[in-house]
């Protein structure tokens, strides 16, 4: 059987979280967007284990459930280089001990969402190994938390400790993640890594498996590959809309070309910001094969449909018009991914008028325009005005054409007058 | 490896050194027996710095042999801040990983400034095809680069056979600097052809930051090619600094 899960959230307990992520809300949001597995995030926390506790009832050792939505123990940690891991628990014992362990190298594990460690990734990972924990890196190629703004390799920073999946991280995809050839071994992760329950944010990325029931257990199993247990799709955005796609200015997010950035000593020639090198440039940087692995599972370029119709309406994503639209379309057809993907484009154009419909096309056709994101600012859509103008029967013979653009620098380097 | 060299009048060398800290952080200084040396780019990699200081400036240079010595140029700069004009500057340095730099004037000061790796740049300074040379005093240029300061951020140096003109023009304002031989401040102007480039304000002002009103600097550039400046030292010696241009629209 199929099941999507998002295995990366925050509780209101994270920094910079929005206090709608408690039990309920999270569960109901799921369910609209078509979730049977969500992560419960921040498990460390002993009030956030106690609200889980309050509200959903005890699976097996490792699942929990509340209205329909299973909750699997999950947490994000930060360690001592300010990189990011995920960790999966399986059962509430290994929280505890978890939780007791690194109480001795944390000082906000009782009050924070996400702890901070002063242990490296390798101690930790060797750690999760010992609790039988499942340990991966978060969001692999972000430029400020991730595993790879420090470190060259997985074993870099996790030397000999035995790791069980990477997160990609909404800038990358499996495409480019592939492009590493220590990956291939591994299980890639699509979560959101949500701070809020709105529909644009929660469940944006996940990841569909294919397993008997959705337990810790069967999720295990399909991690490692075992007993047929497996992800069939991974699904996120695409990843030129995610906030570190390309390289750019942290402050102006003017988009740099990898040399310039080099160049200009990572200082934005326009505003004099710090340039992050994005999550494309540094896989390039790093990439070392063309071959595919075989058991790769595909992966489906979404766009969040509260943000197609927002785009299309012209209006802010979390207002009110826009969630009635996509409350409508959700109670017609079953759930957004439906929506993005199967439900026949007439069908949505006799529910909701042909401009939202002639949208969602063009998002099926990878034909809307992406302003690609880079610096932490996430890439927007938008929709061409010939499909604006055209008629839904027309839409076919329409073309339209991508741009990456970048700036370019006003200043030359000394470099390329001298001798070397 | 030990070494000792004398500067007559601290006060110049410390201003040398304060304009080739403006742009950069660290330098990696060539002891050799025909002088000081030292290369540099600025972090951004848009100015070459070049300092040559033959012996013949030093009234005292006793060097054993040829020696790199690397220093945090913030740090240098600031100890020889603190020297008066009539000081005289001794750099010394012994078998330790250290610096000695003495002010001798009214009482003998010695500060010791730890000496740091640096990497030597490995880079030949190019012969470029320059086809405009002026000479300019030190007041001139610093002037020029205020008044374009206040309307843009880059300056235009613009040489025909008669004339140098610095122009900048902002989205509303401009200014216009125009020197002719008649003019005090243009000793010399040599033009080939017309030529015209334009450079980074933020770098000028750096360059031009730590010369005297009076000194006379030497200003080469060629179409869309880098703008060197050559401040003499004492007649012999020389700072040199190679602004890469700004691309053109």
């Amino acid at each position: 059987m199929h099941f999507d899960a998002d295995l990366h959230i925050h509780s209101k307990y994270s920094k910079a979280t929005s206090q709608l992520m408690n039990i309920p809300l999270i569960a109901e949001n799921a369910k609209l967007k078509g979730l049977s597995i969500v992560g419960t995030g921040d498990i460390l926390n002993p009030r956030w284990e106690e609200e889980l506790l309050k509200y959903a009832q005890k699976v097996d050792e490792g699942t929990f459930e509340y209205k329909g939505v299973r909750f699997l123990l999950t947490t994000e940690v930060e360690d001592a280089k300010r990189v990011h891991h995920v960790l999966i628990f399986p059962n509430l014992q290994a929280v505890h001990e978890m939780r007791e362990k690194l109480k001795h190298y944390s000082k906000d594990i009782e009050t924070e969402g996400r702890p901070h460690l002063s242990l490296n990734g390798a101690e930790i990972a060797e750690l999760a190994n010992d609790l039988e924990v499942l340990i991966g890196p978060s969001h692999a190629f972000t430029p400020w938390t991730a595993l790879y703004k420090e470190y060259d390799s997985l074993k870099e920073c996790y030397g000999n400790a035995k790791i069980h999946f990477l997160e990609l991280g909404l800038s990358a995809d499996s495409y480019l993640a592939d492009l590493i050839k220590a990956h291939h071994k591994l299980t890639y992760l699509s979560n959101s890594d949500a701070h809020s329950p709105h529909p644009h944010r929660l469940g944006r990325e996940f990841n569909r498996f294919e397993i008997q029931e959705p337990t810790f257990e069967e999720v295990r199993k399909a991690l490692l590959k075992r007993s047929g247990r497996k992800i069939i799709l991974n699904a996120g955005l695409d990843p030129r809309l995610g906030k570190y796609h390309l390289t750019a200015c942290s402050r102006c997010y003017t988009k740099y070309k990898l040399e310039d950035a080099k160049r200009l000593g990572w200082r934005c020639e326009k505003c004099g910001g710090i340039i992050k090198k994005g999550v494309k440039d540094r896989i390039l940087e790093l990439a070392d094969t063309k071959e595919k692995p075989e058991d790769r599972a595909p992966y489906l370029h979404l766009a969040p449909l509260a943000e197609i119709i927002a785009m299309v309406l012209n209006k802010g994503v979390e207002t009110k018009a826009i969630k009635t639209i996509w409350e409508r379309l959700l109670k017609e057809f079953g759930s957004e991914i439906r929506v993005l993907v199967d439900v026949p484009i007439e069908d949505i154009a006799k529910t909701i008028g042909e401009d939202i419909a002639k949208a969602i096309w063009a998002f099926r056709k990878e034909k809307l325009l992406v302003i690609p994101g880079g610096g932490g600012k996430y890439g927007e859509i938008k929709l061409p005005e010939e499909i604006k103008k055209a008629k839904l029967e027309d839409l076919e013979s329409i073309e339209v054409k991508q741009r990456e653009e970048y700036y370019k620098p006003k200043q030359s380097s000394i470099l390329s007058f001298l001798k070397r | 490896m030990p070494f000792e060299i004398v500067f007559d009048g601290a006060k110049d060398f410390a201003d040398l050194i304060a304009t080739a800290s403006n742009l950069i952080d660290e330098a990696a200084f060539k002891v050799t027996e025909d002088g000081i040396s030292m290369r540099a780019m600025d972090p951004s990699r848009v100015v070459l710095i070049d300092l040559n200081l033959p012996t013949s400036i030093f009234s005292k240079y006793d060097v054993e042999s040829e020696e790199t010595i690397g220093v945090n140029m913030d740090h240098f700069k600031k100890i020889l801040k603190r020297s008066k004009s009539k000081d005289t500057l001794v750099l010394r340095k012994g078998e330790e990983n250290f610096l000695d730099i003495i002010l001798q004037g009214t009482a003998t000061r010695k500060f010791r400034l730890p000496l740091i790796d640096v990497e030597e740049l490995e880079l030949e300074l190019p012969e470029l095809p320059f086809t405009a040379k002026a000479v300019v005093l030190g007041e001139v240029l610093k002037e020029a680069v205020k008044d374009a300061s206040l309307v843009s951020d880059s300056l235009k140096f613009i040489a025909t056979p008669n004339e140098l003109m610095l122009k900048a023009e902002g989205e509303t304002q401009e200014v216009e600097i125009k020197l002719t031989l008649e003019d005090e401040g243009l000793l010399d102007l040599e033009v080939q052809e017309e030529t015209k480039s334009a450079y980074g304000i933020s770098y000028l002002a750096d360059m031009v930051k730590g010369i005297g009103k009076a000194d006379e600097v030497i200003v080469q550039f060629g179409n869309e090619m880098p703008l060197q400046m050559d401040y003499p030292i004492r007649d012999e010696g020389r700072l040199t600094f190679l602004l890469a241009p700004r691309v053109e629209e």
